[in-house]
């Protein structure tokens, strides 16, 4: 049997699906968290389910990108039971969408689920009463505890035809209305914490100076920790790969234990040395994402996008993309036009996505010694300026460029964040990162090693290897940028492949963990790693998120686009600073 | 006292229809409405719609964000409506201070 759990966003539909089939899938105090289908299994008295957790919806006329996925789905006939997910806390939209949903002929019984917070409402339900009314089973559930899901084998049993069907939405709630008015008892606490925090937050002041504040603590936190975690592991590195090399010395030949040495475990090495760094950040992301404090930032910013043709909704696919620009690409999905879908994710590989902060550290930390903080938010400033400054020309360029959609969203309650919610997505993140190590990091190290030691003559030294005739021939193009060295250009094109690349280039090239003094040995200076901080910044967006905004937006053209326009863009400002210093 | 400063939405609103032609621009916090009418885009009017904000429906203005954004609670649910969307939603006030908001079942305290 194929059980479809549907309800309507932020209803907690991810949680009861991890809850059912083991799964541990990214939870999240915001809708939208879920754009795609899952799918998993749930065991029932020795009979195996299959249970698609579908990303939210309000009603079967799908508005965004994600309701339209979960309502092809459920129109497809492809589920034989809906378990309907309803939010007990605020269940009209829930069971409005249930009566609609009654409309598809597909037996189906409903979830309350939040039943743990409704004391604290002062809510009560009798559940029975509401159960004769819809003429379905419904099942008071608390995902978070698993309480109440015994009883889903019995109610699947029962599942049925609902027997409210949706008429007009004003027809529909009223007889939500009467109906809850015999099953629901409130008694009211008056202004809940939630009010009171939106009514400081949601101010211009303080609302904006407390979001620049976190944005920035964010950031310091994460460089701060991250060079500290990222000094730790590189001195472990720069210990162990001698040691490594002297055990392994009498054992393997020379081109093979250089192969093991300087190619592999030195690229592999620079970015595990990374991984802590983008767990500082994805924890810090993952905080505020869970406390429902950045579905807000939406509306702090409506009235700013909406002078560039956007919703504030436009501002949580772009914070995303501070994090990982994969997501953040998916995530546009939840913005209602296709038009202002395609701007934003035209703009987000210009964000500074987790996989390029580690060039940045690196650089900052070794040309620019304790200003290395200032630098990096300067690197931000320019990157969000960069963003909203093409959101700004798409807008003044685009066709439909004077008309700015409207903000509907619905809000959150604010929660203290949970822990284990919070650790998983770092944990998923972290085994994501760990999982190109050992793909993609590690053939592109096998790959780069035989390039830089291999010429057109057998082996070589790396000056006259293909590598190195291959990068001197792109080199020229990037002087007018102060990065006329091959190695440096090798590295930016290696960064297709994925950002993380990058460091990991510059470890293989310049011989291990020593780059900063490799790189002032060639004379580098602090102008022309600041610009190559910017060309890393706003260069091409790395492949998987080229597939992304291919996927989303269906079109070929918009990948070559983005490599396009990422080249454009970093080649301009990286020319315009190196000039413009070089002249002062 | 310090005068509040008028959005765009407001001034457009005709002031001698105040009490019956209201628009949520026009509405101080906290206070309970009854929605008389929603005009509104087609797609917006229809999500509006979905979500319970139609001809009759009560609804609370909870506070006023940056922009004019309107963070109003309606049927147990908390939603963030932009200036142009608050702005076609005309309502017709109900409630004083801590009255009591029966037909949601809760007591309208502020």
């Amino acid at each position: 049997m194929t059980l479809a759990l549907a309800g309507v966003p932020n209803c907690g539909k991810t949680m009861l699906f991890n809850r059912l089939t083991g799964g541990s899938y990214r939870t999240a105090n915001r809708p939208g968290v879920t754009v795609e289908i899952r799918r998993g299994e749930y065991i029932a008295d020795g009979q195996h389910h299959t249970v698609l957790d579908l990303p939210g919806l309000y009603a079967l006329s799908a508005c965004t990108g994600e309701e339209k996925v979960a309502t092809d789905c459920l129109k497809s006939g492809e589920a034989d039971r809906i378990f309907a997910v309803v939010d007990a806390l605020s269940p009209e939209t829930g069971l409005r969408l249930c009566m609609e949903l009654a409309g598809l002929k597909i037996p189906m019984l409903i979830a309350f689920t939040r039943t743990d917070l409704l004391p604290r409402a002062g809510i009560s339900y009798d559940y029975a009463a509401l159960s004769d009314a819809m003429g379905i089973p419904v099942l008071p559930v608390c995902a978070r505890t698993g309480e109440g899901l015994e009883r889903l084998p019995e109610g699947l049993r029962f599942a049925g035809l609902c027997k409210m069907s949706a008429s007009d939405h004003r027809e529909s709630y009223r007889k939500i209305d009467e109906i809850l008015g015999r099953v629901r008892t409130c008694h009211g606490r008056g202004e809940s914490f939630t009010d009171r925090m939106d009514r400081v937050l949601l101010r211009p002041f303080p609302g904006y100076p407390i979001f620049i504040i976190l944005i920035a603590a964010l950031l310091l936190i994460t460089f701060s920790l991250g060079t500290l975690f990222e000094d730790a592991l590189t001195a472990l590195t720069e210990k162990s790969l001698p040691l490594i090399k002297s055990a392994l010395s009498g054992w393997v030949a020379a081109p093979l234990l250089s192969l093991i040495t300087d190619g592999i475990l030195t690229g592999m090495l620079s970015v595990i040395s990374i991984l802590p760094t983008l767990a500082v950040l994805y924890f810090f992301l993952g905080l505020l994402e869970d406390s429902g404090y950045l579905t807000r930032v939406a509306c702090l910013f409506d009235a700013f996008f909406g002078k560039i043709g956007l919703s504030g909704r436009a501002a949580l696919p772009l914070l995303l993309g501070l994090g990982c620009s994969v997501p953040a690409v998916l995530s546009a999905r939840t913005l209602e036009e296709g038009s202002h879908r395609k701007r934003v994710i035209r703009a987000i590989p210009f964000l500074p996505c987790s996989a390029r902060l580690p060039v940045f550290l690196l650089l900052a930390k070794g040309f620019f010694g304790r200003r290395c903080p200032l630098i990096l938010l300067i690197l931000y400033g320019i990157a969000f300026l960069w963003t909203f400054g093409s959101l700004l020309l798409s807008h003044l360029l685009h066709p439909d460029a004077g008309q700015t959609p409207s903000l509907i969203l619905e809000l959150p309650e604010y929660k203290i964040p949970s822990l284990t919610s919070t650790l998983c997505y770092v944990r998923d993140r972290l085994w994501e990162g760990l999982r190109r190590v050992g793909t993609v990091i590690f053939l592109s190290s096998v790959l780069l090693w035989v390039l830089s030691s291999y010429g057109p003559g057998g082996r070589t030294a790396a000056e006259s290897s293909f590598l190195a005739l291959f990068g001197k021939k792109i080199a020229p193009l990037l002087a007018p940028c102060g990065l006329s060295d091959w190695r440096i250009a090798v590295a930016i094109l290696s960064g297709f492949a994925g950002k993380e690349l990058v460091i990991s280039t510059l470890s293989v090239l310049f011989g291990g963990g020593k780059i900063n003094e490799a790189l002032i040995m060639i004379g580098f200076t602090p102008l022309q790693a600041f610009t190559l901080m910017v060309f890393v910044l706003l260069c091409f967006p790395c492949a998987a998120t080229l597939s992304a905004v291919r996927w989303e937006t269906g079109s070929r053209l918009e990948a070559v686009g983005a490599v396009v326009r990422g080249i454009l863009c970093a080649w301009l400002a990286s020319a315009g600073i190196f000039a413009l210093f070089s002249f002062l | 006292m310090k005068k509040e400063k008028r959005t765009s939405c407001e001034k457009t609103d005709d002031p001698n229809r105040e009490g019956i032609g209201l628009n949520l621009c026009q509405v101080s916090e906290g206070q309970l409405c009854r929605v008389r009418q929603v005009v509104c885009k087609d797609a917006s009017g229809g999500r509006l719609a979905e979500l319970g904000i139609c001809r009759g429906s009560l609804l609370r203005l909870l506070s006023v964000g940056p922009g004019g954004v309107r963070i109003v609670r309606i049927r147990g649910m908390r939603l963030a409506l932009g200036r142009q969307t608050a702005a076609g939603i005309r309502v017709a006030r109900v409630g004083e201070i801590g009255g009591i908001d029966r037909e949601n079942g809760r007591e309208a305290k502020r």
